[in-house]
């Protein structure tokens, strides 16, 4: 809220007409136009990668509506990625429906699974939080990986495709583009709603949340269960993307590397997992050509980041916004 | 047999017991989830393969590594605190947990550096793997070195915990670091000397394990997930509680296999889950 | 008559130009690896074969008058990048693409494969539902499956007379899929035999601590332990835990993949038993006594500083075969390569000369079995008594294998 002010203050001194709200816009637009022309002049590395990264931006994106909205740091998250890719390929594996009907379906399933998981989750804070989110995710990893009669256990579930149409690299780029475009239009209403302001409030002063009348295990449990939503979309666009699911999705792993982008493309702004995914998947790709101790230099990118710029990427962003806006260097 | 399966889980439940007592150590003073716990369990077991290498795999060399090899690891823990926690402790959760997690990544490559990507065999020290019968059942008489070494060490950590003078300085700042400091206490301090020491105990847990298990890449992600199940049953920041939780869970595996194998990994998370949604301070833990 | 000269020096410069241009253009091999994560072990040594097979092949005129060149990819052992990579090296022009990954990682290139129609090989991965239920006319598999390798072991316990066994494995896929086929076997061949009631036993994938279920096989008094699903990480644990209980002093062991030398590496001398253990492998040390097999040992092992495993075996023998199919097909051609592949014989460095079945793209690769030992003059396990076991009685029929991919 300071920051709006602030900023309407220095475009009112300057004579801008660019608000904020215009900025934003022209910038999603812009961010659109790209997007959309890419396959146009990308070669098909370029648009596999960016179908990848979409999927996974909106994964950490309905992660971050936990942990930078509302302060709730899950280490669980896989759990409703995978149940959303999983579900969706077996309905379509073994009742025969296109995508478009499994994809639903597995969304609905994670959805539900969020709303078992949340309400026992969201009674705990902090550390325990974070230990039970890892425990029930731990818990759905074994399921999967166990039931392999259905599931397929670490071999993986394959047999399912998505509808002729979209098999190709960039029809398929396309239709991600385009559920994933609406999925972040939808988080970003919710994040600047007053469901997102009022999630803000517990996370900054959960007692003072309850004091002005907010129903504090209502609001966790309504934003655990629609992250878990939106981690399940990427989950099933990325399991018919992939022909496949497998057990890793649902590992510890994934819910960490979620947490690395937010560190990396900052969990204080809305645009900042999308940054962040972006960085992560450029290291992720490239650094492996050079060495196969990848993981070291990922790493040492992490401590880097967690030492000195902790607001992450789009902190950084931020950060020269101000400089460029008001020219002289914030105290 | 019954008596077989008993010291199975005992063996179990001591290893556990040493990895978790640390694990909770740290959390209980310096808030801080130390993912990266079994990371410095693994690279112990890589460094006691060398160091017993180098005496020609004999008894001597085995006891020189469990002489040394945590010491160097408590070292390696203090440098990584001074570096890079105690910038940490102000910042919020996340950013402390993170950084653990890129210690595993490090250690994990670095061990994969110098040691390659086979798995490693420590010998039991010469003299300790003949089979002795307790109560009519055979197995190695390194099995009880374990327990023992493992019964001396909770002993001593009772000890330093309750009887001495930092001991009262770590209780009064794991209940209240500012006031402790208000009062004089040298935090920073307190922090990396409990953090060696937790990093101290992990080490002593994955040089007595090297001889049973070897040492092997992956053993960080198996350890540190067993031992946060044991560190949460028996209350974050209680080594009490880490006691009793190790002999619970590995008496559990212990029986476990015999009637419900293949669900003992399960087992252990549910009864995680159900510790923490029942009672999230655990079996002995303080109240939030 | 100048003119028609001057024409025909100019026609023929450019026809040997043309022709020059036509050879300088590599024909490129996709060739994805498990460079890093839980199988990087299995994937470096495959990609050190594959290298090393197409180096040799470029340095004897290449292939069609053409060079190999590789597109190299660490799938990092996930089977998501296993998928990205598929894609980009097609993209980036691969006519074939050699896959050195795991089984969950396999399943995912092999769909894409399918849909855009791109040959696939694998040089590790023993799933045999990868040539039956989801095998297609562009994957192939020119190593033996899991049934080339346990049904030899089978035979070996039936001739033991052994009548009462326990089990123990690792959980995941590969382990359930093996138990479950050899005691099916077992049944139906053995019908004294049976598995002690209660003696199967199940640990965690990397386990390392086995003292309880040794201490509760040994209390259960079988004949053998078949303990083939005990890879990876377990398997050197388990073999110390046994030596330090006398185990296999007491019973006989059964290990179909024993001898393989990834799975093996760390065991301990002092914790082999002599002559206990009925194993199989597909690359036994010491390397077995034929010219190809030495040529190929001493060749990589000059290139690489390292003794090869099975993986390294299986990838230069596909790069070979690759390069066999396009010669027989006379051209650079995907289908024109499936069709050649299909019946097509090739060499492999240690399990002889092999042909490709054309109903199911499945080499009739057999095992070398025996008993699990020490190699003494390469410092590092191996086989003793070896006698080679080919594949053929044990691979599904041609009818077998349609019912199987007709039924989902």
């Amino acid at each position: 809220m300071n920051d709006r002010a602030r900023d309407e203050e220095l475009d009112r001194r300057d004579g801008l007409r660019l608000t904020p709200r215009v900025r934003t816009i022209a910038l999603s637009l812009l961010c659109s136009a790209v997007l959309v022309a890419l396959p146009a002049f990308a070669g098909a590395p370029i648009i596999v990668g960016t179908t990848d990264t979409m999927t996974l931006a909106l994964f950490v994106l309905s992660l971050n509506l936990l942990v930078g909205y509302a302060g709730m740091i899950s280490m669980g998250h896989a759990a409703f990625l995978a149940t959303g890719g999983y579900v969706a390929g077996l309905v379509s594996k073994y009742l025969g429906v296109s995508m478009l009907v499994a994809m639903p379906a597995g969304v609905l399933a994670a959805t539900l699974l969020a709303l078992v998981i949340g309400f026992f989750s969201i009674r705990v804070t902090h550390a325990y939080f974070i230990m039970l989110t890892l425990a029930f995710g731990q818990l759905v990893y074994t399921i999967f990986w166990k039931w392999s009669s259905v599931t397929g256990g670490d071999d993986g579930l394959i047999g399912f495709a998505p509808p002729q149409l979209l098999e190709g690299n960039v029809a398929y780029y396309y239709f991600t583009l385009l559920v994933v475009g609406v999925c972040v239009f939808a988080l970003y209403r919710l994040c600047r709603s007053p469901f997102g302001r009022m999630l803000a409030a517990i996370r900054d002063n959960p007692d003072r949340a309850t004091s002005i009348g907010v129903n504090v295990r209502a609001m966790k449990l309504s934003a655990f269960v629609i992250a878990g939503l939106f981690a399940a979309v990427a989950g099933a666009l990325e399991a018919f993307f992939h022909r496949g699911m497998f057990v890793n999705s649902a590992h510890v792993i994934t819910s960490a590397d979620a947490l690395v982008i937010l560190l990396l493309g900052g969990r204080r702004w809305f645009a900042g997992p999308i940054a962040g995914a972006i960085l992560y998947k450029v290291l992720f790709i490239t650094i492996p050509h050079f060495t196969v101790y990848w993981l070291f230099y990922l790493g040492l990118v992490i401590l880097a980041v967690a030492l000195f710029m902790p607001e992450g990427v789009a902190g950084v962003g931020q950060l020269l916004k101000r400089r460029l806006a008001d020219g002289t260097p914030r105290a | 047999m019954i008596q077989l399966q008993i010291v199975s889980g005992l063996v179990s439940a001591a290893i556990l017991f040493l990895v978790a007592s640390g694990l909770t150590l740290i959390f209980g003073v310096c808030h801080i989830l130390n993912l990266a716990h079994g990371a410095f369990f693994m690279l112990a077991g890589f460094l006691a393969f060398t160091i017993a290498s180098r005496f020609a795999d004999s008894a001597a060399g085995f006891w020189l590594a469990l002489a040394f090899a945590p010491l160097a690891l408590a070292a390696l823990g203090a440098l990584v605190e001074v570096a890079l926690f105690r910038r940490l402790y102000r910042a919020d959760i996340l950013l402390q947990v993170l950084p653990t997690i890129a210690i595993v990544y490090l250690i994990g490559d670095a061990v994969r550096f110098f040691w390659g990507l086979e798995p490693l065999r420590v010998r039991t020290p010469a003299g300790l793997d003949a089979p002795i019968a307790i109560f009519g059942a055979l197995f190695p008489a390194y099995y009880a070195v374990i327990i023992a070494v493992a019964a001396a060490v909770a002993g001593g950590i009772w000890w330093i915990v309750f009887r001495t003078d930092w001991g009262l300085l770590i209780r009064a700042i794991a209940q209240d670091r500012d006031m402790a400091a208000a009062l004089g206490a040298d935090v920073g301090r307190i922090f990396t000397s409990v953090f060696a020491l937790g990093i101290w105990l992990a080490g002593v847990g994955g040089v007595l394990s090297s001889p049973i298990g070897g040492a092997n890449l992956g053993t960080d992600m198996d350890i540190v997930v067993e031992a946060f199940a044991v560190v949460v049953v028996g209350g974050l920041g209680s080594v009490g509680g880490s006691a009793v939780a190790a002999i619970l869970i590995g008496m559990l595996k212990g029986f476990g296999i015999l009637v419900y194998p293949q669900f003992a990994l399960a087992f252990v998370f549910a009864l995680m889950a159900l510790i923490l949604v029942v009672r999230p301070t655990g079996l002995f833990g303080a109240k939030e | 008559m100048l003119r028609n000269l001057l024409l025909n020096v100019l026609l023929g410069t450019g026809l040997l130009v043309g022709a020059g241009v036509a050879t300088a253009q590599p024909i490129k091999i996709g060739v994805i690896s498990a460079d890093s994560g839980a199988w990087a072990l299995y994937g470096g040594a495959g990609k050190k074969g594959a290298v090393l097979a197409a180096e040799e092949i470029n340095a004897h005129g290449g292939v069609l008058g053409r060079k190999l060149e590789l597109i190299t990819g660490d799938n990092k052992s996930r089977p998501d990048e296993a998928s990205r990579l598929f894609r980009d090296m097609v993209a980036g022009g691969a006519e074939v693409v050699v896959g050195i990954v795991g089984t969950g990682e396999i399943q995912a290139a092999s769909t894409l494969a399918r849909e855009q129609k791109v040959p696939l090989l694998i040089a590790f991965g023993y799933g045999r539902f990868l040539t039956e239920e989801a095998g297609h006319r562009y994957f192939f598999r020119l190593m033996s499956n899991s049934r080339a390798y346990y049904g030899p072991m089978v035979d070996r316990i039936i001739q033991g007379g052994y009548t009462r066994y326990c089990t123990i494995s690792n959980d995941f896929a590969f382990g359930r899929d093996l138990v479950a086929n050899v005691m099916d076997d077992l049944k139906k061949r053995n019908p004294k035999g049976e598995l002690v009631s209660g003696c199967e036993f199940w640990v965690p994938v990397n386990a390392t601590d086995f003292t309880t279920y040794i201490t509760a096989i040994l209390a259960q008094k079988p004949q053998l332990l078949m303990f083939g699903g005990i890879v990876g990480n377990s398997l050197p644990a388990f073999m110390s835990q046994s030596s330090q209980f006398g185990l296999f002093k007491q019973i006989a062991g059964a290990h179909p993949s024993l001898g393989w030398p990834g799975n093996n590496a760390g065991v301990k001398e002092a914790d082999i038993p002599k002559k206990t253990i009925i194993s199989g492998s597909d690359y036994p040390y010491p390397p077995v006594d034929t010219p190809e097999s030495k040529a190929f040992h001493s060749a990589y092992t000059k290139r690489w500083s390292e003794g090869p495993m099975s993986e390294s075996a299986h990838a230069y023998a596909t790069m070979y075969f690759i390069k066999a199919a396009f010669e027989k097909a006379g051209k650079v051609d995907r289908e024109a390569f499936v069709d050649a592949a299909e019946g097509l014989g090739f060499v492999h460095p240690s399990l002889g000369k092999l042909t490709v079945r054309p109903f199911d793209h499945q080499s009739n690769a057999g095992v070398w079995v025996g008993y699990f030992g020490w190699a003494k003059d390469y410092n590092r396990p191996g086989m003793e008594d070896i006698t080679y076991v080919p594949g053929d009685r044990y691979l599904p029929s041609e009818e077998e294998v349609k019912a199987l991919r007709t039924k989902k």
